[in-house]
């Protein structure tokens, strides 16, 4: 399974919400990070099909979105940021819907294969309750099952963890590492914590354009040698800040121990850290047009 | 059966009722002495109430995917929407024409000599007018009040002028005595009017895009 994007481009009226992007994309876990606003949602919905780009395509194992759309949403299992569910159903009756609309047949097989997911995601003994009772963890676990259905080569999961508490979120992930295997799982989330424990590879976007594609370790090397760990007493942290991107502070008594990004020692009182891939990410990220911080 | 499950409303069913009992009304006379059996009643209702029940029914269809917040994941899906929604019709069709066989079958009785082919000129026509205004509304608004409200506007604005105000296009001619309209040919332009709003329904639905993506 292979995933090639070329030259994607996306607009909405005067909004460029995607500018030029090229990407390839192999089996396993691909992350794709970026803030709000960086155009993740638009690149996602042009790949599953929703939204016809600007210009450029990409192939999905070969075939081109925008010509086989409907061979291209047969291989695809779907996630988006943001989903209701038909609350009248129970989880048997939804899932058993919806693998009638992505073609599975006959109903023997149907109700095989919506076992197979209601089991996958733990969901087997609340299969006839109906899904407008359940919570927020148990319909994003729904929400996965109904991507599963018909064993997609492609899933596409649009920040899946947004609204979980921690268990869930690590039960989540968990989850979609255990399906990467030889598909392509593409994961999109601004939470760099979600990448870090499961995408070998990763891209960045930002405004619309692609900042960075490559391994964890490869993000991580954006920020070598930028990464300072500061103490000062609380007085003097705006000034500290004006030297470089603050990624975290951590209160000692009456002093505070922040963690900076910046091209050089600030103010000569820094110790040099190791960068971990959310420094990489922020070290992207957080640069302005020219450079700066 | 599963979409079917999921569009059922008991709302389906109130045009229908009013249609029961005004039927119900007129037969529970048939038993009294001065009883005169008048076809023209009988048309009357169907003209009046038997579109206004498949309108209604119609104008739930599409709004009711967004509502559901189910649409994104629905457009994913390879089965083609519009195939989708084609089966969905069916349940108010099928609902609108068994109601009126019930009621035909009751009204038999009173009236044992039918111009069948006088009731389908009569009713069907708006019908199908109503159900293609209901379709475009529910597809340009996407929300079902505003599409029932935009259909029973269009009805009343009608019951209320007594269909004089349209000219070839009025809805009840039959039961608002107009008499300065052509039957014939005011109920073939009802039937292309509701065919062509229905048809711009569909080019909408397959051209509607998604909003764009909010991040």
């Amino acid at each position: 399974m292979h995933v090639e994007i070329k030259a994607l481009r996306k607009e909405y009226g005067r909004t460029i919400a995607l500018q030029d992007l090229s990407l390839t994309i192999d089996s396993g876990m691909f992350g794709l990070l970026g803030p709000n606003g960086a155009g993740k949602s638009t690149l996602m919905r042009i790949l599953t099909t929703l939204l016809p780009p600007t210009s450029g395509t990409a192939l999905i194992d070969g075939m081109d979105i925008r010509r086989k759309k409907r061979e291209v949403r047969q291989l695809l299992g779907y996630l988006p940021q943001e989903f209701g569910l038909y609350r009248k159903l129970s989880a048997w009756e939804l899932l058993d819907l919806i693998a009638s609309l992505k073609g599975i047949g006959p109903a023997r097989r149907r109700r095989t294969e919506v076992e197979r997911v209601l089991r996958q995601v733990n969901l087997w003994d609340k299969r006839n309750q109906r899904v407008g009772g359940y919570s927020g963890g148990m319909k994003r676990r729904i929400g996965i099952a109904q991507a599963l259905l018909g064993d997609p080569k492609l899933l596409i999961v649009d920040e899946p963890t947004a609204g979980l508490d921690p268990e869930e979120r690590v039960r989540f992930r968990n989850l979609l590492t255990e399906l990467s295997g030889d598909r392509v799982v593409i994961l999109s989330t601004h939470i760099v914590g979600d990448i870090e424990s499961s995408c070998n590879q990763l891209a960045v976007l930002r405004q619309g354009a692609l900042m960075f594609a490559g391994s964890q370790q490869q993000l991580a090397e954006q920020a070598a040698k930028k990464v300072w760990q500061v103490q000062v007493p609380e007085r003097d942290l705006q000034r500290l800040k004006s030297a470089g991107r603050v990624v975290s502070t951590r209160r000692d008594g009456e002093w505070i121990a922040v963690r900076l990004i910046a091209e050089q020692n600030p103010f000569d009182l820094g110790e040099q850290l190791e960068p971990t891939l959310e420094d990489g990410y922020m070290a992207l990220v957080g640069q302005d047009q020219n450079g700066g911080w | 059966m599963r979409e079917w499950k999921l569009h059922f409303t008991w709302s389906y069913l109130v045009p229908p009722l009013i249609l029961a009992v005004l039927l119900w009304d007129i037969m529970s006379n048939s038993n009294s002495p001065n009883f005169r059996p008048r076809l023209s009643e009988l048309l009357q209702i169907f003209e009046l109430f038997w579109p206004l029940a498949l309108a209604l029914g119609v104008a739930t269809l599409l709004p009711f995917e967004r509502q559901e917040g189910m649409l994104e994941l629905r457009l994913s899906y390879p089965r083609p929407y519009l195939l989708s929604l084609l089966q969905k019709l069916t349940l108010p069709i099928l609902l609108w024409a068994l109601v009126g066989a019930a009621g035909l079958a009751l009204a038999y009785r009173g009236y044992m000599i039918f111009d069948w082919w006088l009731l389908a000129k009569v009713s069907i026509p708006p019908a199908i007018a109503l159900a293609g205004c209901s379709l475009l509304a529910s597809t340009l608004t996407l929300n079902t009040p505003a599409s029932l409200l935009i259909t029973v506007a269009w009805w009343g604005f009608e019951l209320a002028t007594g269909s004089r105000l349209t000219g070839n296009l009025a809805l009840f001619p039959y039961s608002m005595r107009v008499e300065e309209i052509a039957l014939d040919t005011n109920r073939i332009l009802l039937v292309l009017l509701g065919l062509t709003l229905g048809a711009a329904a569909t080019v909408l639905l397959h051209k509607r895009q998604l909003p764009a993506a909010e991040e």
